[in-house]
């Protein structure tokens, strides 16, 4: 039991020390995006103190990149910062420089600087010590020593007369000075009990009646008879009759301060022994005291709870003295009994101080439903109380048993809230073997998609999926994103079969019900998002699939059972068999695709498809003129028997070409083609042959001609299909509340699962939590007053040099502020603001709301609807397909949270300009950034280049005109359809060979007019930079590496690592196990020393280390070191008289003071006699000097070290 | 003959001398001693009026987290709670903005009822002007000190009082207990802290077993917990907030 404690609690600081460093891996990466000067500003404001890196390019620098876009930024970063004294009275908050009103220290986390730096406010005196106390807040001693690992901060049992506490020893004397009742308080305090140990040692101190000299009696201690000049009578009772005192035999009882069981009152109100009704006249039962293990009913495994006749109570067995007449119950005699401490819930009994977890559906394997909570129940002293665990789910309730030794039964449960992990599993997604590394990291899981034979991948996804507010818009943004994960295309791939007709020959399998059924398994897991079901199993479909079935009943109804708890289901304390046994479930590990992304499978087909493609153009264009040239070649040499069978030949090839061509411009299948091409060629031989020789074998000529005619003929049969591939996508959103407010009075049902917001909001889309803050606090639905949503233009939400125009109640027209139309590929933005909280699509069609595409504003009930996007050339619209001319209207439609639609279209028109094409394509984002620092050890590098508009690119090492450039990227986006959200996406892989390499990079736009001259090309290249660092990253030290001594059991370190070469960000993890599982040292990224401090035992400690930079680039490194107690303290070897002084040694370094008064004289006040081993006091003769002596750790004796009389 | 009579001089001399002294000292043992001009008794007038006071301060206290009135508080179920560890950031644990909170409480309860307890005086005073009494009163001494099971309320202030008659009466010593818990509540408040600031939790279950004559109840409310210290024997709560390790909803 106590070794599971041991290991519960490491686990419980593991995942707080986690949670610590976790929050600056958060700060590290999130993005400058700010939002409003609120409450929300902290977060992001915080995020602005570290410089963006570009090894960020993480999923939250991702996200909120991506949610800052619709939004105007308010405060710049140099505004950010750490305040000492917020308006609000919030001290060391980090926000913006206008809401502080203390100090300010711009761009810096408020850990970095003085004023917010934690110590120990103490008082020595008065034994006083307070952990993580700012300087400014305390009025008494301050060190910077957060955790207070001081000698005399040590607690200690501290034994006041028949009570214990445990306290430190400076409390001690305090309470010893208050209860003393002798003249001399004898402090009693020891340091080798625990808590327990020392509470359980008031019990057994040594009691005795105390007979005073008037025949009155008092159950006391000796030291206190003393005080009261008794005779002390040990073990005796008042009522022993040999004693002879006024005190006699009662039935009254009493609980006793500090005892657990029920005890009897003797007449002049001493406690006497345990109350047992049978031995309440029994003369010898009032003789001497019984301790309560040889009282009645001391085998009791229920230590005689609700017992009617023995109050041996013990309260870790399960009973507690208490008032049987307030709790109204019949005892024998008395008015005291054992209280039951055990509670009953759900059917099943619970010990005191038990505690178990509660959830509200199924947990873990990522299946935790919207709005539930962990819950920790405990069971204290008779009564059930909860204590939810953090809400969103951001902590999860964990459970250990302790067994029987047979292991058949429960003996005891212990249940915690710990921080969930989840953070961390959608991290590990952007790193390079995340989902290997996934297996291992606790509360992460890795979500196997298996959809089709080129369409499978893994993703690291939570065990237990986090919550997201439902209702915070800035929170709503980047659940948007985290959904985005999952949402994905599948390629379906199809080849023309020879005779007509295509064929699959890749991921068939997305086009069935399998795609839907993975994908949303994965979107669900990613957090609150998909289709998905909440605490009541009131299922809502967030997410999209096209050119594929949705998700059918049976697999939704599979879903809504997942909102009901598993009994005996609990999250168990660093269970990774569940992470093993996923892996496994795969499959063995050789199966497992060294690729894991389906695009990249995808694209590898897609291209191959497109190679036979076009070969087969080829074949058809090109190999004409190969077959010309040879015709050519033949006629120069002049060879004149050939001559003939040339011209044959040369006719037949020109038929079959011809055929080719007709097939192609038919359509034909390729067995048709090349029907079609055989028919050609017969018909151009035929022809020759009657050419040649219409003299000797027309007749053949001709029928060879008619044949070929005929096989033409047949061949136009076999018409060809277009076998374009299908994008079968499924689109992830975050989960959307029912419509209506049904469900939400059930949020304040259970008192012991109380409402939250979340929980609330989960319930349905008209919840709300009405009057907050109150007794009345609950959920209830708002007003349905059956109008739908109105809607308005959102006035700021609009692109410098743009205006809303032509506003009507309808809507508006998006115009620049000159007029006319907007250019093309400029980006967009605009917004419709409702007039309560509804959800808005828009399409370009005018369709039922259901229909439409898009949503404004994110899939969620919100106020402010805001979109943005880029307007395509309308030149090239009609060009690439798409009915697009120019002039645009935008249909909108909002629901309101009871499912009231407006009834008419808001439409927002624009238009952009329409004509050729003039402007070259710009690069608008590279990755790595240009000038970026790549892996020390790299030879090439992927790199990506944006562009505004759809473009083909190439690069070279040097400056030439794009069509001079050797080397080609790869572009397969097409128009409308950029895969990043920046633009069009060019890649390629560039050679690495110097320290510093450089490439220029040119782009040509509008890809389909192929050779057309109309085409844009940038005139100037972009110079692009990479640069491999001058060495390796490394780590040159690590402190501390020495053994030490401390006089506390823990000690404060301050782990420092120091690193060199790599790139310009270093980042250092630190673990005490290993190299996985590392957690981040709190201060790392911002140079190249790293720190972190902790709270060490004693002992050998080994902590390893490993940083890297934003290469990737690595380096792994150790430190091991004993911290050695010592305890003892300083002893003086020698004291001598010498001229007028009193000189001593003391056997190690020490400082020592003194006092003519007494031992017990204040530290700061008393005289100096020296620091070091030898001390000297000017003593005066006669007089006695107290001296007490501390080495530097702190030890030193309570009194004093010595006391001497100069003679 | 001279000899004699300078004898009798100093014989004369010393029992002058004695004489005096024994008078003076009569004098001075008595004036103490001074009979009650009436049945009156201004210590007990004070003693109630100040025990009311700071029993009130003390409830205060308990109330309000040790503080007269909240400074940094949240709001739940219509009470402010007094933050005693707060952090204002995301994921952080919390500092202990209200360290020394015994002194704090002593410091608090002195400022909140100084007013008052001169009040009491005054209305000694008036009581007892009225009745024809003439009251002076000389400089007070006013401290608090928190210990265990009780107050101790140090109240020095030298008062006499002048029957019509003329006799004199003078108290001095107003010094008071009143029984309370908060002592034992206010270091489990400071342990909770002390934890909750190094842990971001606190295991008020197992405290409970260690002290079982504490209830400690915990509401978890928009990422603050709301602790509530009730000593099971007298009921007081001592009700504090603390806001640690708060998680956003997402990222």
């Amino acid at each position: 039991m106590e070794n599971k404690k041991i290991i519960a609690s490491f686990e419980l600081t593991i995942m707080i020390v986690y949670l610590f460093a976790f929050s600056y891996g958060i700060s590290m990466t999130d993005g400058t995006f700010q939002q409003l000067k609120n409450k929300y500003t902290k977060i992001e404001a915080q995020s602005k103190i570290n410089p963006k890196t570009p090894m960020t390019v993480s999923i939250f620098s991702f996200i909120l990149n991506q949610i800052k876009k619709p939004m105007v930024p308010v405060v710049s970063a140099m505004d950010a910062g750490c305040c000492s004294v917020a308006h609000t009275g919030e001290k060391c908050a980090t926000t913006t420089r206008d809401l502080c009103s203390g100090e300010f220290s711009s761009g810096t986390l408020c850990k970095d600087t003085s004023f917010c730096q934690k110590g120990c406010c103490f008082d020595a005196n008065t034994g006083v010590y307070d952990k993580n106390v700012l300087k400014s807040d305390c009025q008494t001693n301050w060190k910077a020593d957060p955790n207070c690992n001081m000698p005399q901060a040590k607690l200690g049992c501290c034994v006041v007369g028949d009570t214990s506490f445990f306290d430190t020893e400076g409390q001690c004397k305090t309470r010893t000075q208050t209860f003393a009742q002798g003249n001399s308080p004898i402090v009693t305090w020891t340091t080798d009990s625990s808590e327990v140990q020392c509470l359980i040692l008031s019990k057994n101190q040594n009691t005795g009646a105390c007979v005073l000299p008037d025949k009155d009696c008092q159950s006391t201690t000796e030291t206190e008879c003393n005080g009261l000049d008794g005779q002390f009578n040990e073990g005796y009772l008042c009522t022993a009759p040999s004693l002879n005192t006024t005190c006699k035999m009662t039935k009254q009882t009493t609980c006793v301060d500090g005892k657990d069981g029920a005890y009897f009152l003797d007449s002049c109100g001493n406690i006497a022994n345990i109350y047992n009704s049978k031995k309440a006249k029994d003369q010898s039962y009032w003789e001497k005291i019984i301790l309560p293990e040889n009282s009645c009913g001391a085998d009791s495994s229920d230590a005689n709870a609700n017992s009617t006749s023995c109050g041996n109570c013990n309260r870790f067995r399960g009973s507690i003295c208490r008032s049987a007449i307030k709790n109204n119950f019949k005892v024998n005699m008395g008015d005291s009994y054992c209280k039951d401490t055990s509670c009953t819930f759900n059917g099943v009994k619970y010990k005191n101080g038990e505690s178990w977890c509660v959830y509200d559906g199924q947990i873990g394997n990522g299946n935790d439903v919207v709005g539930s909570r962990h819950w920790k129940y405990v069971c204290t002293q008779g009564r059930v109380q909860v204590e939810p665990c953090a809400d969103y789910r951001n902590q999860i309730c964990i459970q250990s048993d302790t067994k029987s030794k047979n292991g058949e039964s429960v003996v005891f449960r212990n249940a915690a809230c710990v921080a969930n992990n989840w953070r961390q599993c959608i991290e590990l997604n952007t790193e390079k073997n995340g989902t290997e590394e996934c297996k291992d990291t606790l509360n992460c899981r890795v979500q196997a998609v298996n959809v089709s034979d080129y369409f499978y991948f893994n993703v690291c996804t939570p065990e237990y999926p986090e919550g997201f507010s439902l209702s915070n818009i800035r929170y709503q943004a980047t659940a948007g994103n985290i959904c985005g994960m999952a949402t994905r295309t599948c390629k379906v791939v199809y080849v023309a079969k020879t005779w007509g007709g295509c064929k699959l020959v890749a991921n068939g399998d997305c086009l069935t019900e399998k795609f839907a059924q993975n994908m949303n398994e994965m979107c669900r897991k990613l957090g609150d998002c998909g289709g998905e079901v909440n605490i009541v199993g009131k299922y809502t479909k967030n997410y999209e699939v096209e050119n594929s079935p949705d998700l059918n009943q049976t697999w939704i109804e599979g879903l809504k059972k997942l909102a009901i708890p598993i009994p005996g289901q609990f999250a168990k304390v660093g269970d990774y068999s569940k992470f093993l046994e996923m892996a496994g479930a795969w499959g063995k590990p050789g199966d497992t695709p060294n690729q894991t992304m389906s695009e990249f499978k995808g694209n590898a087909i897609a291209g191959g498809v497109g190679a036979i493609g076009y070969a087969a153009g080829v074949y058809a264009t090109g190999g004409s003129l190969a077959l010309t040239e040879l015709g050519g070649m033949a006629s120069t040499e002049g060879v004149a028997s050939i001559a003939g069978f040339s011209v044959i030949a040369i006719a037949a090839a020109a038929g079959f070409i011809a055929g080719s061509i007709l097939a192609k411009s038919m359509g034909l299948s390729p067995g048709g083609s090349t029907l079609m091409a055989i028919g050609g060629a017969l018909v151009g031989t035929g022809l020759a042959i009657v050419w040649l020789y219409s003299a000797t074998i027309p007749v053949v000529g001709w029928v060879i001609a008619v044949i070929g005619l005929i096989i033409m003929f047949i061949a136009s049969l076999f018409g060809g299909d277009d076998c374009n591939p299908v994008e079968v996508k499924f689109t992830c959103k975050p989960w959307r509340p029912p419509i209506g407010g049904e469900d939400c009075e059930k949020c304040n049902d259970n008192p012991m699962k109380p409402c939250s917001e979340y929980r609330c909001k989960s319930l349905g889309a008209a919840c709300e939590i009405v009057n907050k803050g109150t007794k009345q606090e609950m959920c209830q639905s708002s007003h349905d007053n059956g109008i739908p949503p109105t809607l308005k233009p959102q006035l700021e939400a609009i692109m410098p040099g743009q205006k809303y125009s032509d506003i009507t109640d309808d809507g508006f027209t998006i115009s620049p502020i000159g007029g006319g139309c907007l250019d093309a590929y400029t980006p967009l933005l605009f917004g419709v603001t409702t007039d309560k909280l509804s959800y808005c699509k828009f399409d370009t069609k005018m369709t039922d709301f259901k229909s439409m595409k898009f949503d404004l504003g994110g899939n969620a009930y919100i106020y402010n609807h805001t979109a943005t996007f880029t307007l395509p050339d309308p030149s090239h619209g009609q060009s690439q397909g798409s009915n697009w001319t120019g002039d645009l209207t935008l249909y909108i439609k909002c629901m309101d949270t009871f499912g009231h639609i407006t009834p008419n279209f808001y439409k927002v028109s624009m238009c952009v300009k329409q004509g050729p094409d003039m402007t070259p394509p710009i690069i608008v984002k590279l990755i790595p950034e240009n000038n970026g620092i790549i892996s020390f050890d790299s030879v090439e590098k992927n790199i990506t280049v944006v562009t505004n508009e759809p473009s083909t690119c190439k690069w070279d090492k040097s400056d030439k005109d794009y069509f001079s450039m050797n080397n080609s990227m790869t572009c397969n986006d097409k128009i409308n359809k950029p895969s990043d959200a920046a633009g069009y996406v060019c890649t390629t892989i560039l050679p690495v060979e110097a320290s510093s390499n450089t490439y220029y990079i040119r782009c040509l736009d509008q890809p389909w007019l192929k050779n057309s001259t109309k085409r844009n090309a940038n005139q100037e290249s972009l110079v692009y930079k990479l640069r491999k660092p001058d060495k390796k990253i490394a780590i040159d030290w690590i402190k501390p590496t020495k053994d030490f001594e401390t006089a506390t059991a823990m000690t404060t370190i301050n782990l420092q690592v120091q690193t060199s070469g790599g790139g310009n960000y270093h980042y250092c993890s630190f673990s005490f196990s290993g190299y996985k599982n590392m957690i981040q040292m709190f201060e790392t990224g911002k140079g190249k020393t790293h720190s972190q401090t902790l709270n060490r035992p004693v002992g050998t400690n080994t902590i390893y280390v490993k940083c890297h930079d934003e290469t990737g680039d690595f380096a792994e490194d150790s430190t091991t070191f004993k911290i050695i107690r010592d305890t003892s303290m300083p002893q003086i070897s020698r004291i001598l008289q010498l001229n007028g002084k009193l000189l001593f040694y003391t056997l190690k370094n020490s400082e020592c003071r003194y006092s003519t008064e007494s031992c017990q004289f204040n530290w700061k006040g008393s005289g100096l006699a020296g620091n070091g081993q030898i001390h000297t006091i000017n003593a005066a003769r006669g007089k006695t000097y107290y001296i007490r002596c501390a080495d530097a750790l702190g030890n030193a004796p309570s009194g004093c070290s010595i006391s001497t009389k100069m003679l | 003959m001279k000899t004699n009579r300078a004898q009798v001089t100093i014989f004369i001399i010393v029992g002058v001398l004695i004489v005096s002294s024994v008078l003076i000292l009569i004098y001075l043992i008595r004036e103490p001693k001074t009979t009650t001009p009436t049945n009156e008794n201004p210590k007990a007038i004070v003693d109630k009026c100040v025990k009311d006071v700071v029993q009130d301060s003390i409830k205060k206290m308990m109330t309000n987290g040790g503080q007269i009135t909240p400074s940094l508080s949240v709001k739940y179920e219509g009470h402010r709670y007094n933050y005693l560890c707060y952090q204002a950031d995301f994921y952080l644990a919390c500092y202990d903005i209200h360290p020394m909170l015994e002194n704090q409480i002593e410091n608090q309860i002195l400022e909140d009822t100084r007013e008052s307890v001169q009040g009491c005086f005054n209305s000694m005073r008036e009581e007892l002007e009225n009745k024809g009494y003439t009251v002076k009163g000389g400089g007070t001494k006013y401290s608090i000190n928190l210990l265990p099971g009780y107050v101790e309320v140090n109240l020095k202030k030298r008062i006499d009082i002048v029957s019509p008659t003329g006799a004199t009466q003078s108290v001095s010593d107003f010094n008071t207990r009143i029984l309370s818990p908060i002592y034992g509540m206010v270091l489990a408040a400071r342990r909770i802290v002390n934890t909750e600031s190094q842990f971001c939790n606190f295991e008020y279950n197992g405290y409970m077993l260690l002290y079982p004559q504490y209830n400690i109840r915990r509401i978890d409310y928009e990422g603050s917990k709301i602790y509530k210290i009730i000593d099971r024997k007298t009921r007081d709560d001592f009700k504090f907030a603390v806001r640690s390790c708060v998680f956003p909803p997402g990222i």
